[in-house]
Parts: structure tokens; sequence; C-alpha cells
């Protein structure tokens, strides 16, 4: 193949030479070419090497139906692998090589893998490398695997950008039959918006010499124009990836090398498919040669870049379309020999490029053999739509069949080849009028893969599936094209099948002695072209992937030196100060319970529960007795899942007859308002119950330890705070700067303890009050690594950390209600079935360690089997010895017992005991 | 257990301006929850769904069939009112309430959401960046009223700010 310029003919910019390397060669093309047309230009035959043989590949496709040029580009800094050639618009200074080839795609030392080809056929890693271990050669061949690699550099400046849009009418595709539709809908008064993945819109028009009567470039040029002065909108170089629900198409704007795709997230009204058909190829032997390639390929490359990819060109065709082709490619100057497959076999010379073929026993020369089996109407985003396919024998293809909601396939996509009709069926579409019905002039004459045949005939150029591979994977009987696809990497990878499959599928329908349409299509999935996964990501990155909820205080925190953490969505202070943090944990510890610690409560779950049923409500979602529950009252409970699994624990005040508020754990907040309202809906009467989150309405700071009460009690609440006026487990609502307070007597670290809750934007002047007061008895802010001891040195539990999704409240040591509770509540009936009451249940239970600290997630072993596990494990301060809390078979009626810890091959000795290790009378905590 | 206070940005304010784009943060004197059967009826006069322009002091933001956000003193006392058999709870600090305006508002706003304020909506409840906002519009309609859970206003300042 001598590819070259032809004067006249393109959309280049000639005044604009751009210069570039391949392969560490200097070469020159124009704005407005692909690194592949301008490769071509210069007489470059191999752009890449195939995935397995490393047999070298010239270009398949002008657009995206090539496969075979697949590049590493760099430039100005920028980096990017896997830029198909065909696709990727040259910019001046740009670095492009190969990928999978080395040192050059020319030259491949992995060349030499094709000698070994016998053995390397369809499923050979499944069949070999067997014995003695897969994994000794496993690396080797992973190395040798795969495309192009990733940068090391990271891009920091690569990100999509991404928005939402809507339009009535959503075109896709700016052939000739896209643009008449987009004009008639949008003259016809709807929003229209027409989309093509090329810089330049028009499709394949530029092959022709004129369109009604005006030149091509003319004719789009005017077309665009009608559409915007009618409000439409033109978006170039945007690729319609998907189709997703409710009329949501995938649209990625591409802009110029090294800036990410920018995200379209289009809701269209109704969707035309404008996306016009590919080429096929011919099964022959040696049918992958460089210079082998699509017949209306090579006329898009005249048409838009001016370059003829030879000289003495072979045209290798079955329909009646390819005469026209055929005829502009000799009228641009290049020498032509139609032949016709149907006189018999043809194979192409063997070589590093095509320099020939062989029909029968004539043999003659070519630089370049283009090649057409048929065109495959695209139907990608017809399919992703949920679209049916209809086999049509007249052009051997499946075109659109039943439509999906909202969607009408026009053009080539829906197989009218001929322009005149494909037009008239524009312009239909445009205003919702049925397709008019006519008979199309195209005919193909039947031209499949003949299984059996002799010589190495590709199917699929990119993975190196050969016809013969279909043969072996019917006879080990992958006959499903799903298993096929898998089985034989035919239509994976870039391609996804665009050029292979029809190829691969009628081989299969061949052996099988099946009609092509019987035996299908695999799957067809977005995206329809690669796209970075970047376009997916956008904004969505660092501290915006996953926000975490902010404190109200967090400024007041990190200048008291807090270390934060994320706990449960919130980030939050896990220890105050910069020394070790074990020091500082236990340090706070050891303050906390000699004086008193500051503790950030704010993000316990505030959701109040209002409403003449709210009491009945509350008393079926909690595994307590709530109806007993008194005004100014608070109980600690549980909520169950139906299948009696604990949901999460906290307290629940009464505010008045009437009003509750649920305090669930900080990380559940969100849960359990969601499961409240839930069941709110089912079974109850939502008029008469309602549900207002207000946990970030709140700030909750807690004061706990010995010195609790006096140091409240110096805040001005307007609350007394004597054990007698307040006792364990009560409410008092207060009054802060002129603003309702809250004031919970309840306690997670065991101590005497009160919450104090105030409006959030008054959390920073309360805090402030309690450090100058607490600091003045000696008490300190403490973080929640703190918290978390002081609770496990209480035996309290952590939701999801000591329990798991089989916990059931009697394994924790709370199976009163269980038996004793009369109303129905929510998970009664699976509290009482076999699994729930039969014996080797986890329970709850201490573990005392005489050789250290036990590590958290450790099993309890016994005769080799785990029998349980460490939930929490700690070294406690106020102890002075490590602490742990596990979920044990029977534990509490083992408690006492020796049991052996196992983690990582270590095996430690532990004692069962109860969980609570500080305080087990309450007295503290009553104080 | 890890430090990771280098790994968030400490919270700077909200407000921001740039060509395009302002971001303002409003004091409200008070934003109350009321749920209730006819809530709606209640506070038809004022009640601003989606692309409703708020233009008084005091206005209902409609949130579902039984629920509104009242910008004002509503003259009900928190908790359950037998009475009127609605519910209500201050929500004045939960929400942290900013103004975008200039001629990218609604452009940086459908970076984050699909909206069109040709598809009214009955709730001016959104989902915009992946945070739940409420949204409206406020002023000539040309400025856009957010209220964003307190805990999240950074977050969604940083996304406007993008």
């Amino acid at each position: 193949m001598s590819g070259h310029r032809v004067e006249n003919f393109g959309l280049i910019d000639r005044s604009r030479p751009l210069h570039f390397t391949f392969d560490g060669r200097r070469y020159q093309g124009f704005d407005g070419d692909t690194l592949a047309s301008a490769l071509l230009a210069n007489g470059v035959r191999i752009l890449g090497r195939s995935f397995k043989y490393h047999r070298p590949r010239g270009l398949w496709g002008a657009w995206s139906d090539d496969a075979n040029a697949i590049l590493s580009v760099k430039r100005a800094g920028t980096d990017l692998p896997n830029c198909p050639a065909a696709t990727t618009y040259l910019e001046d200074g740009m670095v492009a090589r190969a990928v999978n080839a080395w040192p050059s795609a020319a030259f491949d030392v992995k060349g030499g893998l094709d000698l070994f080809q016998r053995w390397l056929g369809a499923g050979f890693y499944y069949k070999t490398f067997i014995w003695p271990d897969w994994h000794l050669f496993e690396p080797a061949i992973r190395q040798m695997a795969g495309l192009g690699s990733v940068s090391e550099s990271v891009l920091e400046d690569y990100i999509s950008d991404q928005i939402h849009g809507a339009c009535d009418v959503l075109v896709v595709g700016g052939g000739a039959a896209g643009l008449v539709a987009a004009r008639a809908a949008a003259e016809a008064g709807r929003d229209v918006c027409l989309v093509d993945d090329q810089r330049v819109p028009g499709g394949g028009i530029y092959q022709r010499a004129d369109i009604d009567g005006q030149s091509p470039a003319d004719w789009v040029r005017a077309q665009t124009k009608a559409i915007e002065a009618a409000g439409g909108r033109v978006l170039n170089a945007t690729t319609a990836f998907g189709v997703y629900d409710h009329g949501l198409i995938g649209l990625a704007e591409t802009g110029l090398f090294g800036n990410a795709p920018r995200l379209i997230r289009m809701r269209a009204g109704r969707v035309i498919l404008a996306m016009g058909a590919l080429d096929r190829p011919i099964t022959f032997p040696e049918n992958d040669r460089p210079g082998v390639m699509s017949l209306f390929g090579a006329a898009e490359l005249l048409a838009r870049y001016g370059v003829m990819v030879g000289r003495k060109l072979a045209v290798v065709a079955n329909h009646s379309l390819a005469d026209g082709v055929a005829r502009a490619l000799g009228e641009a100057g290049a020498w032509i020999e139609r032949i016709d497959p149907g006189d018999g076999p043809i194979a192409a010379f063997q070589g590093r490029r095509v320099t020939g073929l062989k029909q029968g026993s004539h043999s003659r020369v070519y630089d370049a053999v283009l090649t057409s089996g048929g065109l495959t109407p695209l139907v990608h985003l017809w399919r992703h739509a949920g679209g049916k396919l209809s086999w049509c024998d007249k052009r051997q293809a499946f075109l659109p069949g039943e439509a999906p909601q909202d969607m009408v396939a026009i053009g080539a996509a829906n197989g009218t080849f001929d322009l005149d009709a494909a037009l008239d069926e524009a312009k239909a579409a445009a205003t919702g009028a049925p397709p008019p019905q006519g008979a199309t002039t195209y005919a193909v004459a039947l031209l499949w893969p003949e299984p059996g045949a002799k010589g190495r005939q590709w199917i699929d150029f990119q993975n190196d599936v050969t016809l013969k591979d279909i043969e072996v994977a019917a006879r080990e009987n992958y006959v499903s094209v799903e298993h096929l696809k898998r089985y034989t990497t035919l239509g994976m990878a870039s391609d996804q099948g665009k050029t292979a499959n029809m190829a691969g599928l009628a081989a299969m329908a061949a052996i099988q002695d099946r009609p092509l349409p019987e035996v299908g299509t695999t799957t067809f999935r977005p995206p329809f072209v690669p796209v970075p996964l970047e376009l997916y990501r956008g904004p969505h990155r660092q501290q915006l992937w996953h926000p975490l909820k902010r404190l109200p205080l967090e400024v007041e925190h990190r200048g008291l030196g807090a270390a934060l953490g994320e706990y449960g969505g919130w980030l939050r202070p896990a220890w105050y100060g910069t020394g070790a943090a074990d020091a500082q944990i236990a340090a706070e510890v050891r303050t906390a319970r000699g004086t008193a610690g500051l503790f950030d409560g704010s993000p316990l779950g505030k959701i109040e529960v209002m409403g003449p049923d709210a009491e009945a409500f509350l008393d079926f979602v909690y595994y307590n007795t709530v109806r007993t529950l008194k005004p100014g009252q608070i109980r600690y409970g549980f909520m169950l899942t139906e299948g009696g699994v604990v949901f999460d624990d906290g307290v629940l005040a009464r505010l008045g007859s009437a009003h509750f508020l649920v305090s669930c754990s900080s990380s559940h907040a969100d849960g359990v308002r969601v499961h409240l309202e839930a069941w709110r809906q089912d079974g109850n009467d939502p008029d008469r119950i309602f549900i207002h989150d207000a946990t970030q309405a709140w700030a909750t700071l807690t004061v706990t330890g010995p010195h609790a009460r006096a140091i409240v009690s110096a805040v001005d609440l307007g609350i007394d705070f004597a054990a007698s006026a307040f006792p364990h487990m009560a409410f008092r609502p207060g009054v802060w700067r002129g603003r309702e307070a809250r004031v919970a007597r309840v306690s997670f670290s065991g101590d005497l303890s009160f919450e104090i809750s105030v409006p959030a934007s008054l959390a920073g002047e309360l805090w402030g009050r309690l450090l100058e007061i607490g600091r003045s008895h000696g008490a300190e802010p403490i973080g929640l690594e703190a918290m978390s001891v002081m609770r496990a040195e209480k035996g309290y539990i952590i939701i999801g950390k000591d329990t798991d999704g089989e916990t059931m409240p009697h394994d924790l040591g709370f199976a009163g209600p269980r038996f004793k509770k009369t109303t129905a509540f929510l998970g009664d009936r699976s509290l009482h079935n076999a699994k729930a009451t039969g014996p080797g249940r986890k329970e709850l239970v201490g573990l005392k360690s005489t050789g250290g600290r036990l590590a958290t997630g450790a099993h309890v072993a016994k005769a080799g089997a785990s029998e349980g596990y460490v939930t929490s494990s700690y070294d406690s301060p106020t102890l002075g010895a490590p602490i742990a809390l596990g979920l044990v078979a029977d534990g509490r009626s083992r408690l006492g017992e020796t049991v052996e810890i196992r983690h990582l091959d270590q095996s430690m000795a532990a004692e069962l005991c109860a969980p609570c290790v500080f305080d087990p009378e309450g007295k503290r905590l009553h104080a | 257990m890890r430090d990771d206070s280098a790994r968030w940005d400490p919270p700077g304010p909200l407000s921001f301006a740039s060509d395009a784009l302002t971001l303002r943060e409003v004091a409200l004197p008070r934003q109350v929850t009321i749920s209730g059967i006819g809530v709606l009826n209640r506070f038809a006069d004022t009640l601003i769904g989606w692309p409703d322009i708020a233009s008084t002091e005091t206005y209902a933001l409609s949130l579902r069939r039984d629920r509104v956000l009242y910008v004002g003193e509503p003259g009900l006392s928190s908790g359950y009112d037998p009475e009127s058999g609605l519910g209500v709870t201050d929500m004045a600090d939960g929400y942290r309430v900013l103004d975008l305006s200039g001629p990218g508002a609604l452009e940086a706003l459908r970076r984050g959401a699909e909206l069109s304020l040709d598809r009214p909506s009955r709730s001016v409840l959104r989902r915009v960046f992946g945070l739940d906002l409420l949204l409206y519009r406020v002023g000539d309609g040309q400025s856009f009223r957010l209220h964003v859970e307190r805990a999240f206003a950074q977050a969604l300042a940083a996304h406007l700010r993008h």
C-alpha cells in the first residue's frame, strides 16, 4: 500500500501543516487530519500489531470501525494510552507510538509469536500451563498481554466536566439523513439537538460529487445553518455512547488532545438514530495483511483527508454500492481492478503487507486490496434502548425491528442505503409521520466464511480470532454466541464486534448448519466506543468523591489540635494533641475517668416522631416497650429488622404525650430515618405520625466523668442538675442564649454523663463555656477513640462492630421483651424460630487475655473451627490491662472458660468473662 | 485509626464571586418543618414549588404532599399540635441557605442536576451533585436560593466553585 495525498480532495487545511512522530520517525500532516490519515498519507503501512500473535496491522476503517491502529500519544506533558489512530485528530507536536509492539510496529520482537500459532489457538490458556501450576506462567503471560500502558504521571488537570441537558428531539448522527431529520424537526418548532462524533458533520456524504446541486461541503453547511437558525443545536465531536433508562442518552463531547471529554447527560423526548452502517470484512486467507482494508474506509479517507490508500487497487465486493465507490476512487487517479469474489476463492499473498491476490489460477499484484462484504447497520444504541432486531435476507443484515419507546432509526442505520429514500425517511421521522415504504436498490450476494476452508482466515483482526478458532469453539460446544465470545475473545476489547461479529456469527451458523438469525447476536452494552473512565468520574473526586458530613465545631476542634477521621460518614475528632495516638487516647480516658471529658456528640441521631399514633408506632418499631415511657423519661432500646436482627440501638426520649425524640447511633441516623419512614407508610395511618429528622439542626456536647455535674451546673441552662432532680435516663429542657436547649442524662462511657443539645449555630459558645469551666475542674476534650475505649470497659456495644448480620437482642443479653412484651413489634416472630432459639448462637461476652491485647477480628478457635470472634479490643488505661468484647457461640453460659484465640497463625489464650469490666454495680453511672 | 485532618480542607466561607457566578450566604430568621394533612392548602398563598420565585419575606416551601418548610414565623409551637393536627420542628439551624446568582447560575446547577425552568415541580426538593437541596428562585428570577443540610454546605460550595 503506497498511501499518498491527492490534490483537490479532502476537508483538511493544507495551509496549516502539523508535525508529529510515530515510532520515533518524524512526519507531517495537516490540520483536519487524524493520526491515521496523516500516517497513510506519509506511506506508513503498518500502524500496529495484533493482540495475540503480534501480526502486523494496517488500517481497516477510516473512523471508529478501525480496531487495528491503536497508539499511545504524548503531547505537552500529557501521555494517553490506547488512542485510536482513526479517531484521534492530529495536533502539532504529537509523539505517537504503537501499543503492543516493541521497538516499533514495523519491527516487533514479539512478532515471532506467530510461529507458535498452532499452539495458541482459542482457549489455549484454559488447556495449557496447568502443570505444574498456572501461577508460574501467569506473570509472563500477563506481561505480554494487554494494549497500551497507563503513564506513571498523574494528569492533575484531566477532569471531565459533566452537565445535564434536555431536548425534544435528539438526532444521533450528522450524515445526510441525520441533518435532514434535524432540520425538519427544528423547523417544525421542536427543540432539536443533533450530535455527530466527527468535528465536521456530514457522514459519508463527502464521497459524493454533489448533492441537490451543491458540493457536499456547501450542502452540509446549509443544513447546519438552517438547524441553528430554527433554534436547534449542533454538537460536533460528540459521541452518543449509550442509551439508559427513561430517554437518557450519554454524550461524550471531545475537545483538543489532552482534555478530558465532557459528559452530557441528555434527556431526550424522542431519539432519531441516524448512525449509518459499517463495512463488513470479507474472510479469505491472509485477509489481515496491512493493505487489505475497507472499501468505504478508503473512500472516506479520500473524501475527508485527501488520502489515496494506494496506486494499484483491487476492489473485492459483493454488493451493488461497490461499483460507484470504485468508480470514484478511479476518477481520483487510482488504478482499479474489480474482483468478484463469487468467481472463486481468493487469497492474499503472504508477507508483511499485502502485495497481491490469487483467485483460482490467476495471481495479480496490487498495493492495496479494498474489500466490502456488505453493510451492517449500526444498531448499538437501538439495542441499548431495548429495541428488537429483525433479519433481512435481502440485505443480509440485522435491521432495527420492533422499536423501543420514543426512538426511530433512519437511513443506513435502518438499512435504507439509497440516499433519496433515506432523506424521505428522515423527513417523515422528524414529524412523526409513518416511514415511506419503498423497494431498496441495494443488492448483496451471499458471501460468508466457509468452514473448513484452507489457510488462516481472520474473523477478528484485533483479537486474532480466526475461522479455525470458531470451528474449535463449535467442536468444544461453545456454540452460544455469548459463550463463543468469551471462549475465543471474538468481539472483545475496543472493537466490541463492530467489524468482527457478523462474520463470526455467520461462521458459527454455517458450522451448525443453522440460519444466521437463529444464532443471534451478543448483547450490546454501552459504551458504543471506548470512553475514558474519567468521563464517569467527573468532579466527583478527592474530597467531593464521597463528601463527609462536617461538624459545626470543626474549626474549634482543629484549633485544639484534633486528629480528625471518618466515623460513620462524619469527620470527627479521633483524639486531640500531637503526641503518639495511643498515648493521647489513654490520657484522654484517664482524664475523663478522673475528672471529666468534653465530647462532641453532634452526629447522634435526633429524629422527632410526633402525632396521635406516635406512641403506638414506636411501640411497634422498638423491641422495648414504649407505651410505659413517661414524658421526661429516656429508655435505651433496640430497633430490629423483620428478621429479628438488631438494626440499631439508641435512646428514646419522650418529650410530650405525642412527641418523641429518637436518638439513634451516629452513623445510622440516615438509615433509621428511612427505616422509620418506611414503616410509617406501611400498616400505619401516615396522617397520624410525622417523622422529622432534626439531627443537623442541633449540636450535642457531652460532659462525662465524675465532675460532670459540677461542670454542667455551672453553665447557665436553667436546669436543676441535682441527682434527685435529674436522675439517670431523664430528659430536661433548658435554655441557652435565649433558645431551647435539650439535656439528656444518658451515658455511653459508663460514667455520670450529660448530653447537652443546642441549636447548631450556638454550639461554639457552649463549647467555649464548657472548656472554660471544665478546665477549671481538670477536664479536657476527648475524641471518639477514648469514648470507644470507655464504652468497651463498660461493655456497651457499637452496632455493626459488636454485632453482625445475625445478632439478635437476646444474644446481647436483652431477652426480656422477647417473652414479656404483650404488643406486637417488628421482628417478634423471627425471635422465636428454631434458629433464634437454638443452641450455638453467638453471644456477647468479654474476653480477658493474659498474653496481651487481642486482635480485633481474631477467631475464637475450637478443634480447628471458629466458634466466634473478637469484635472490639483495647488496652484499658482504667484497668491497666487489655480488654476485649466478642461474639462467641453460647458465650454467656461459658463464662470462666479459657478459649483459644487464633489470628494469623498465632495462638493466645483468653478467658470468657462478663462484657462489663468497669463499675459493674453502676454506682458511677447513677452518681 | 488515622489522622486524616490534612486530607480535608478546613471549613471556610461559603460565599464567593466570579465573573459568571456569585454565591452568597443568606441569614433567614426561621425555618420550620411542618407536616400534616392539608398543610399545602394551609399555606397555599405563599407556597413555593419549582421554579417559583419567592418574592415575600415569609413563604412555605413545598416539600411533599404533607410537608412544607416554612420560612418565617408560622405561629405554631414546636411538637405536635392536636388542634391543627400538625407536627412542627424548628429547623433554623438544620439548613444553611445560599443565594446563587450571575449569568452562569443555572448552568452551574445543571452540572449537578437535571433542571429546567420549563419543567415545573410541586416540590422544591432536588438532588444536586448528590446532595439533597431545597431549590427555588428569588428576586428577579435570575437568582436561585438553595437550602442545604448544614453538614454538607462545604461540599455544595466546593461543587459550585469547581
